[in-house]
């Protein structure tokens, strides 16, 4: 039990947090204690919570993607033409495009970052303009209002009457997916090793390089079936859909306890950092705080959290400027 | 003699040789694009990108990627308009503004020089904090900066040159001497290049991080004091779109993102490059969506050409 504790300490720690912020919203605005509350905190940040898996591979192997958002949006726009052109007409049909397509980005991605031998933050930072200097080229800032109803009801079915959408279950699967991957096979064990000594890895045998491939694939995957879910849900395809969706992902990553240094990832921490944002951001909302409020927060959440991580991964062992940083990756 | 083949075959001249190429090129395309009035706008233009980048590349020949910039640039006019709007002076109002961000600069400094994280994380979570102080300050809205003594910054000319092309020559003469002549900015390119050699030589890990990200900031100080001016106004998202550029200017022009290596004055050749080449999709009439592509696809074929030894091993 005690040991239990210890080994997630970081995710007691966030639950705590996260039910404090319930009571202080609920002081504040005299509603916010409630499982209505709760299954629309689930619902309204389901798909930050399906993208924040990949970014959290991305992140452990000491990379990092910002074209999230992009590929979210190229997802959305496509597969909504795609519809309009009746070339998708099913479901199941819907689900296999997104997921290619967006594995198709994530394999651009990956090969660059392992083929150009550099941070991933600029090789993202550049595929991210170019997706999005594509989409507004070919789409300007027109919208695709005109989904059909099957379309629009993959994410808004609201299954079991239990108030929660669609959405939360696939967050849920997919939660559960990772868990396998990472913990029961060898690919994804490979993947941690990976991120945990890159050199290592790579004497016996593994190539990090094919890792951070798959990682950015599977990044590619979530963002795809986030792009499904974000316009079914909204009805609608527009280019600049998923702006700064990268930052929110990244703090949710951050605050669950992945470190950038490597090999830890944590589920259940990504799962709770994805809540704790969405709380406090409908907090805010139900306590009517101004909106231009939520980035300040959000930006002291994010250091806040990555300050904590550091100092209890300084503190140990007395290491005094042991751990030289400052290297984005390592390639 | 072996000068010159060096030099040849340096990143340098390579950006040179480009720069001619954009130049001719649109100059065929149309000789008004060669006037000397248009090619002092072009680099007049170019600018507050010219000191975001000298932040930027700072920072990365120190090994750490200072993603702030933009953020700390909007923070710089949102705050000169605030207190420009309020009445105050503009002598006393820009010491505090290069105060604010100094300070802002040293919070950077704190988190990835003593609690290690790494500069990329610190700056994006820093830029997020950056940006949402200036939205709470303007509540989303541009702020107009109407004094007539802060238009002499992005309005006015020195003799035949525009003051900011000026102070823009100034500051980078200054930090390229900083860099590469003083102990400090030596410092900082050990650093960049092995953390753990520069420790055993006895540098402070901290206290350069410190530096570096306080230098970064004062150099943002100057971009907003120019954009804040020409602008005549402050907004928080105002100089968003600066940090792709610097990065893609500061690749451009030979600066490693591993650190360690590259200089300020190639950083600079490759904002020009990138300014003329913008300059030229204007003049043929292309759409922002355009650079945007370009800007990114350029980044990485940039990075591909200068990276083609890693990719493809010369055989033996």
């Amino acid at each position: 039990m005690r040991a239990l504790i210890r080994k997630s300490k970081r995710e007691l720690l966030l639950i705590a947090v996260i039910a404090m912020l319930f009571v202080v919203f609920h002081l504040i605005s005299g509603s916010f204690l409630s499982y209505v509350t709760l299954a629309n905190v689930l619902s309204g940040y389901a798909i930050y919570g399906i993208m924040a898996i990949g970014m959290m591979l991305i992140i452990s192997t000491g990379n990092i993607d910002v074209s999230v958002g992009a590929q979210l949006a190229v997802v959305s726009m496509s597969v909504s033409a795609l519809v309009d052109g009746g070339v998708i007409d099913s479901v199941p049909a819907a689900v296999l495009f997104s997921a290619a397509i967006g594995a198709a980005l994530g394999l651009a991605n990956g090969l660059l970052v392992s083929a150009l031998k550099l941070p991933a933050i600029i090789v993202t930072l550049g595929t991210m303009n170019i997706m999005r200097g594509i989409l507004l080229l070919v789409a300007g800032s027109s919208w695709n209002t005109g989904l059909p109803m099957w379309f629009k009801s993959i994410a808004r079915t609201v299954p079991f009457d239990l108030r929660l959408k669609m959405t939360v279950y696939i967050w849920l699967i997919l939660c559960a997916a990772a868990y396998f991957h990472m913990y029961r096979t060898v690919s994804g064990r490979k993947i941690l090793s990976v991120g945990a000594n890159p050199e290592g890895a790579r004497r016996i045998g593994y190539s990090p390089g094919a890792s951070y491939v798959l990682t950015f694939v599977i990044t590619g995957v979530t963002c795809g079936i986030g792009g499904l879910l974000y316009s079914s849900n909204v009805g609608m395809a527009q280019p600049i859909a998923g702006l700064g969706y990268e930052m929110t992902l990244i703090a949710a990553v951050v605050i669950g306890g992945t470190s950038f240094t490597g090999g830890k990832i944590s589920i259940l921490g990504t799962f709770l950092g994805v809540v704790l944002l969405s709380v406090i951001e409908r907090g805010m909302v139900i306590s009517k705080i101004p909106v231009y409020w939520q980035e300040l927060v959000k930006g002291a959440v994010i250091i806040i959290a990555i300050s904590l991580s550091a100092l209890s991964a300084v503190a140990p062992g007395k290491g005094r400027g042991r751990r030289v940083s400052g290297e984005v990756s390592r390639g | 003699m072996d000068r010159l083949k060096r030099f040849a075959r340096s990143d340098v001249a390579a950006m040179v040789l480009l720069a001619a190429l954009i130049l001719g090129v649109f100059g065929a395309l149309n000789p008004v694009f060669l006037r000397p009035v248009n090619l002092v706008q072009y680099v007049n233009n170019g600018v507050v990108l010219g000191f975001i980048t000298i932040a930027l590349s700072t920072s990365v020949i120190a090994g750490h990627f200072d993603y702030s910039v933009g953020a700390m640039t909007g923070f710089g006019t949102v705050f000169m308009a605030l207190l420009l709007r309020g009445g105050m002076h503009v002598a006393l109002a820009l010491p505090l503004c290069l105060l604010s961000l100094l300070l802002f600069g040293a919070l950077n400094g704190v988190i990835v020089g003593f609690l290690r994280v790494p500069g990329m994380l610190a700056t994006l979570g820093t830029s997020s904090l950056i940006y949402g102080i200036s939205l709470v300050l303007t509540q989303g809205q541009a702020i107009g900066a109407n004094s007539e003594a802060y238009k002499v910054f992005g309005k006015s000319d020195l003799g035949t040159l525009p003051f900011g092309i000026v102070l823009l020559a100034v500051v980078f003469a200054a930090s390229a001497v900083f860099l590469s002549r003083t102990r400090t900015g030596r410092r900082w390119y050990l650093i960049g290049t092995s953390p753990e050699s520069a420790r055993f030589a006895g540098i402070s890990y901290r206290k350069e991080t410190l530096l570096v990200h306080v230098f970064s900031a004062c150099m943002c100080f100057f971009g907003a004091l120019i954009l804040g001016s020409r602008m005549a106004s402050g907004r928080a998202d105002i100089a968003e779109g600066y940090v792709l550029q610097a990065v893609t200017a500061a690749v451009f022009g030979g600066i490693s993102i591993k650190g360690g290596s590259g200089t300020i004055a190639g950083a600079l050749l490759g904002v020009l490059t990138f300014t003329l080449l913008t300059s030229g999709f204007t003049m043929i009439g292309l759409s922002q969506f355009y650079k945007q592509v370009t800007t990114g696809a350029l980044l990485v074929l940039v990075l591909l050409v200068r990276n083609r030894h890693a990719i493809f091993p010369p055989r033996k």
